[in-house]
């Protein structure tokens, strides 16, 4: 409170500080014998905020108006949801326990054996509560909201081998993840999985890409339905920001939670199981000794790394791409003549009679 | 100290002021450059592209600059270097070979020959003779005599050549997953030192002090080290933090980080200048820790950049460095080298505070 009482309630005509605008007018008032209107202005105040009616005291009584400014103001510079610091993230998904008619409950039936595949049949009716659900950590959503959930639990599971181990708390890892995250930023897969370098322009909402990712093989062995993948207990939080379409974009750090299912993997799939079984043409990163594969530690504060590639270097996801890449067994034989190095060869013509004279 | 006047040229300018606007060169590679080289000997720069050509300037006393000769690798190049007397021009590239341009017979040959991408060419001057030494992508570093078709000595790395630097008789070389070899080049089959680098991200260039008792190492994390390799210097070891911006003009925490893209020391005061995917360029002084300059940001990444011999001209490229994938190659991208004629106080060392 020591904040208020120097800077703002100090009385101008004796060394007097008080606490309150209130306190400071009764007491030029009664010791100056000042009259009440001819009150000076509150020092150092705002314009509006200048007079001595409104009472405030350290973080009380501020109106309301200016209690939302200030979490505005907040939220944009932490970079976060609007509304995130009212009403923070729920931990646990909200789940609603009520009597299902019976439509309902055929469409939740419908929606669950499409998630299983049809091959567990095994009905489990009227088990919209959490707590049959945990033994999977989407039923309980995928129940309370079958058309939408489907698509991003695929997408998301693919990228979770035997993974147990390898879930990153989601507070825990920004920053530790290698795949790259920035906002907007086109990256293909990280190295390792089915190589994405064809993709065209940036897929909306870069961390759910569901349609960019259907059209890849899965790599085998990891067909759908990837449920028996979840480690058990899996922790639903994942989910909500999971199925929201666009993920926050501002976050400075890889913030959605979801990022662990769908980038933890990459690198922990490459130190596992060494080279990818790729049958695409375009060729991919691979790490000579995938046992070396490096992580970027996190980061404290928030960052956003450029590079965050910790594997490979710029320039070698540069010479992958079609448009460098030359014929693999280039020797010193010359390769067939591609108009590069036709031109090359032209040019080198050219320029010789002006080389020789040039020394 | 004016700024062309390095060469003794007939054209008659003579002295004049180091102009305040930095030169283009004129007629750039068409593709992003990979690496700078002056000439030891004279003001020619060598430019190597990911069109997969070499391209040699002439850069004149009054900041003309003209295209003087051009020969192709059969993959992007991704370094050059000139021999010590200016006469070869060595460059390596994607095309795993590694190629000699002589500048007195306009012909170039093929000289070196890796299982993968070369990465850096670098000449060694020894006092037995000429040695170009290429690292590669296949983990290995091999040095060649010109003239014979195998390499001398192959050296394995633990990982992927990135960077090497020479300064006779250190060698420093950065590969991936962060190993740092030094080697001292009278026993040069074997690394003299082999350390972790010291910044905790990927290493994206070292370069050696023109003094060659130590070395400076950048990552991609914007982040410099300056180490020194005895170990009775390494107290002098530090490292600092750069080419990073603001996440928001309102917020300074500095939270975008880009990586460093090129060390290179100057020739005469010892001081380096930094580039970054960032597009900035600065110059420091390790020794009074202090930075002495910082460029105008300029309209694309910085990928490379290069002092000439006398340290009066000062090379930098802008063009795309794949720092966002292929997604950042746009259409119209920068693609140019631009040159900057020192200014005294720019790179000059500064009186070190104690």
């Amino acid at each position: 409170m020591q904040h208020q009482k120097a800077k703002h309630f100090k009385c101008n005509l004796c060394p007097r500080r008080l606490n309150t605008a209130g306190g400071l007018a009764v007491h030029i008032q009664q010791v100056h014998k000042l009259e009440p209107e001819n009150l000076p202005r509150i020092d150092n105040a705002l314009p509006g905020r200048d007079g001595y009616e409104v009472e405030i005291f350290g973080m009380e009584g501020i109106p309301a108006p200016d209690v939302a400014d200030y979490k505005r103001r907040k939220e944009i510079e932490l970079g976060l949801n609007p509304g995130s610091i009212s009403q923070p993230p729920a931990k646990r998904p909200k789940v609603e326990n009520r009597a299902i008619s019976e439509d309902e409950l055929k469409a939740q039936l419908e929606a669950h054996k499409a998630l299983m595949g049809a091959s567990d049949p095994s009905n489990l009716p009227a088990s919209s509560d959490a707590s049959t659900g945990g033994v999977y950590g989407a039923p309980p959503q995928a129940y309370s909201a079958p058309p939408t959930v489907v698509s991003p639990p695929t997408v998301g599971t693919p990228t979770i081998p035997p993974g147990a181990p390898h879930f990153f708390p989601p507070p825990g890892y920004p920053g530790a993840l290698p795949f790259p995250m920035p906002p907007g930023m086109q990256m293909p897969m990280p190295p390792g999985f089915p190589p994405l370098p064809p993709m065209q322009g940036p897929p909306p909402g870069l961390m759910m890409p569901p349609p960019g990712l259907h059209p890849f093989s899965l790599p085998p062995g990891m067909a759908p339905p990837p449920f028996p993948f979840f480690p058990p207990g899996m922790s639903p939080p994942g989910f909500p920001p999971m199925t929201t379409p666009t993920p926050p974009v501002h976050t400075p750090n890889f913030v959605p939670a979801s990022n662990p299912h769908a980038a933890a993997p990459p690198p922990s799939v490459q130190s596992q199981t060494g080279t990818p079984t790729s049958n695409i043409a375009p060729p991919e990163l691979r790490l000579p000794n995938p046992a070396l594969s490096q992580t970027n530690t996190p980061f404290k504060k928030a960052t956003e790394l450029k590079w965050s590639d910790a594997n490979f270097s710029p320039e070698e996801h540069r010479a992958i791409h079609p448009k460098y890449l030359a014929p693999k067994d280039i020797t010193n034989q010359s390769q067939g003549a591609n108009s590069a190095q036709s031109g090359g060869e032209e040019f080198r013509g050219k320029k010789r009679a002006r080389a020789e004279d040039f020394l | 100290m004016s700024f062309f006047n390095t060469t003794s040229s007939s054209t008659a300018v003579g002295t004049a002021p180091a102009p305040d606007k930095d030169i283009e060169l004129s007629d750039p590679p068409t593709d992003s450059i990979s690496s700078l080289a002056f000439s030891p000997q004279a003001d020619y720069l060598a430019v190597g592209s990911w069109d997969n050509n070499v391209r040699i300037y002439e850069v004149g006393a009054n900041g003309q600059t003209q295209g003087k000769a051009m020969y192709a690798h059969q993959g992007p190049v991704l370094s050059v270097c000139w021999n010590k007397d200016g006469t070869k021009l060595l460059s390596g590239g994607a095309d795993n070979a590694g190629r000699m341009f002589d500048v007195t017979t306009g012909q170039s040959q093929q000289v070196a020959q890796h299982e993968g991408p070369i990465k850096v060419v670098k000449w060694i001057e020894s006092p037995q003779g000429g040695i170009l030494v290429t690292g590669s992508w296949d983990k290995t570093l091999k040095y060649w005599d010109l003239r014979a078709p195998n390499p001398i000595t192959s050296v394995q790395l633990p990982e992927r050549c990135y960077t090497l630097d020479v300064a006779y008789p250190l060698m420093v070389v950065g590969t991936a997953e962060r190993h740092i070899q030094i080697f001292n080049l009278t026993s040069p089959t074997a690394a003299f030192k082999t350390m972790v680098s010291p910044l905790k991200w990927q290493t994206r260039v070292v370069s050696c002090f023109p003094s060659a008792n130590g070395f400076a190492v950048g990552s991609v994390e914007g982040r410099v080290a300056i180490q020194y390799v005895e170990d009775k210097d390494s107290s002098n070891n530090f490292s600092f933090k750069c080419h990073r911006r603001d996440q928001s003009p309102t917020s300074k925490d500095q939270s975008l980080v880009y990586a460093v893209n090129d060390i290179t020391f100057h020739p005469v005061h010892g001081t380096f200048s930094t580039c970054g995917s960032d597009g900035t360029i600065n110059f420091w002084d390790k020794d009074a820790r202090t930075r002495l300059k910082t460029f105008d940001p300029a309209p694309g990444p910085v990928p490379a950049t290069c002092f000439n011999r006398t340290g009066t001209i000062f090379a930098y490229a802008i063009s795309y460095d794949w720092s966002k994938g292929h997604s950042g190659m746009t259409p119209g991208h920068p693609n140019k080298v631009m040159l900057h004629g020192c200014k005294d106080d720019e790179v000059k060392r500064k009186p070190a505070k104690r």
